[in-house]
């Protein structure tokens, strides 16, 4: 199948759409790549005439027409609302493709996203919570919907000997990576007795005077995110409620597939997956249950370790790009022919 | 790794087998640079540059911080190269170019930012955002 991406590429989060490009090419795919940042929102001209008079939707609707008319695709696929619902449905009637809709965060009432999730022909959601208020064929509900779990990429998230700099430099006590919200300004304070480190900007959490200490402003990304994870002792997962209940994120399939050891909150998502509570992971439902699982696997780095390992294994053998990436795209090629599911 | 390698790819640049980093001011972002670049291309020889010395590699990587490559600093335009990665530390914003269009375009980010000053020092803004939106009301219609 040939198929058009479109989604941002220089968040520094995850590197997961390129992720699951490159499987879905190995798999004999062509796919094709739109940075929507590159193309789009950073390039010097847009962003002069963005300054004047906001046109980011104007311009990138255009941007992506275009992409589009010259690769022809079967399906175009948006991480994320880059159009509207009209110019979508006249893309897709112009093109002759199928449009899939990847919902990242739950921000189903942001701009087009409820729309665009009902115009889709299908959908694809990281929270698996929201399937049940999705799915269904009546009241503009999508009947196809796929949950996509979280992921790591071995070739990247790996275990690295680190040299001292590095040690110095990355290691703490406990690491988190990622801007400030409501959850994780309440919970992170509870862990301010330990050494640690919050990979972020000094803007976003300059409101917490209490965690400000704590930050350290340099860029997280690529390499040095897994040599983060390999030199913090915890690494800690705090969900937003906005934006996840019930979902895998990939930055516990990372940071595990580095062998770090992952204090996270619960979610059932997890527990289906196969993790277990001080087996393979350590969760929590209450900050102070984390904060008293943080001080245990501290003082008891045997505990860590092996949780860590056992964690690892099981991201090895089922949450890696080359089993996710593929699985989802049996399912995509059932949606877009349906012939492919009698064979 | 494989951002980078996507983004050559995109250039449809070679995988380099010399590279030359303008160094930055800071060392955790040299190391940064250098370890990433490492890992995605371990067999390239890689030079920081700040000796003073012309040099010639495949690929030159201009660090820059903030958000535009407008805030880049000057290349030496001596540096003989073939491509050019103009590499945000900030927000890993990251384009690689053939040398001649990677000057053409820190040119024009440093024209579009003299001409948002101009903007905001005379009565033009006004105008062009008119202008603008009525693009987008034809657009609509």
């Amino acid at each position: 199948m040939k198929i058009l991406i479109v989604a941002w590429m220089n968040p520094t989060s995850t590197d997961m759409p390129l992720f699951h490009v490159n499987q879905w090419r190995q798999m004999g795919h062509q796919v094709e790549v739109f940075p929507f940042d590159l193309e789009v929102t950073d390039e010097p001209r847009f962003r002069f005439l963005n300054s004047v008079e906001g046109c980011e939707l104007e311009v990138g609707e255009r941007r992506i027409a275009r992409a589009c008319k010259k690769q022809r695709p079967d399906i175009l696929l948006l991480f994320y609302h880059f159009i509207r619902v009209r110019r979508m449905e006249r893309l897709r009637r112009k093109c002759g493709c199928k449009v899939g809709f990847y919902l990242d965060n739950n921000h189903l009432l942001w701009r087009d996203t409820a729309q665009l999730m009902s115009a889709a022909d299908f959908l694809a959601v990281h929270d698996r919570y929201v399937i049940p208020l999705v799915k269904g064929d009546r009241a503009g509900r999508n009947s196809n919907v796929y949950y996509v779990r979280g992921a790591a990429e071995p070739s990247e998230h790996r275990p690295i000997d680190l040299n001292e700099w590095d040690k110095l430099r990355y290691g703490c006590d406990i690491a988190f990576i990622g801007g400030p919200g409501p959850d994780r300004l309440k919970a992170l304070p509870c862990l301010a007795q330990h050494k640690l480190r919050i990979w972020g900007s000094l803007k976003d959490w300059s409101f917490c005077p209490v965690l400000l200490p704590f930050v350290s402003p340099e860029p997280v990304y690529g390499l040095k995110k897994t040599k983060i994870y390999n030199a913090a002792s915890i690494i800690i997962n705090l969900e937003e409620s906005e934006k996840q209940i019930d979902a895998i994120n990939p930055r516990i399939c990372e940071a595990l597939a580095s062998e770090g050891f992952v204090l996270t909150n619960y979610t059932g998502a997890l527990e289906d997956v196969g993790f277990r509570d001080d087996e393979s992971i350590a969760w929590f439902k209450s900050y102070e249950e984390m904060a008293c699982k943080a001080a245990y696997y501290l003082a008891n780095p045997d505990a860590r370790r092996r949780v860590a390992q056992k964690g690892r294994e099981l991201v090895l053998n089922t949450l890696t790009y080359e089993k996710i990436s593929r699985e989802w795209m049996h399912w995509m090629e059932s949606v877009c022919d349906p012939s492919v599911n009698n064979h | 790794m494989t951002y980078l390698k996507f983004l050559m790819e995109r250039a449809s640049a070679p995988s380099p087998r010399s590279i030359c980093i303008l160094g930055h001011s800071e060392e955790w972002a040299n190391r940064q640079i250098i370890d990433e670049l490492t890992v995605t291309w371990p067999l390239a020889e890689k030079s920081l540059l700040g000796d003073g010395k012309l040099h010639s590699c495949d690929l030159l990587v201009v660090p820059f911080d903030g958000d535009s490559p407008a805030d880049a600093p000057p290349v030496d335009k001596t540096i003989r190269t073939d491509w050019v990665m103009i590499y945000g530390l900030e927000n890993r914003r990251i384009w690689v170019f053939r040398k001649k269009m990677a000057m053409a375009f820190f040119a024009s980010a440093r024209r579009f930012r003299v001409a948002r000053k101009i903007l905001g020092l005379t009565k033009l803004a006004r105008p062009l955002k008119e202008c603008l939106r009525m693009w987008k009301r034809f657009l609509v219609n």
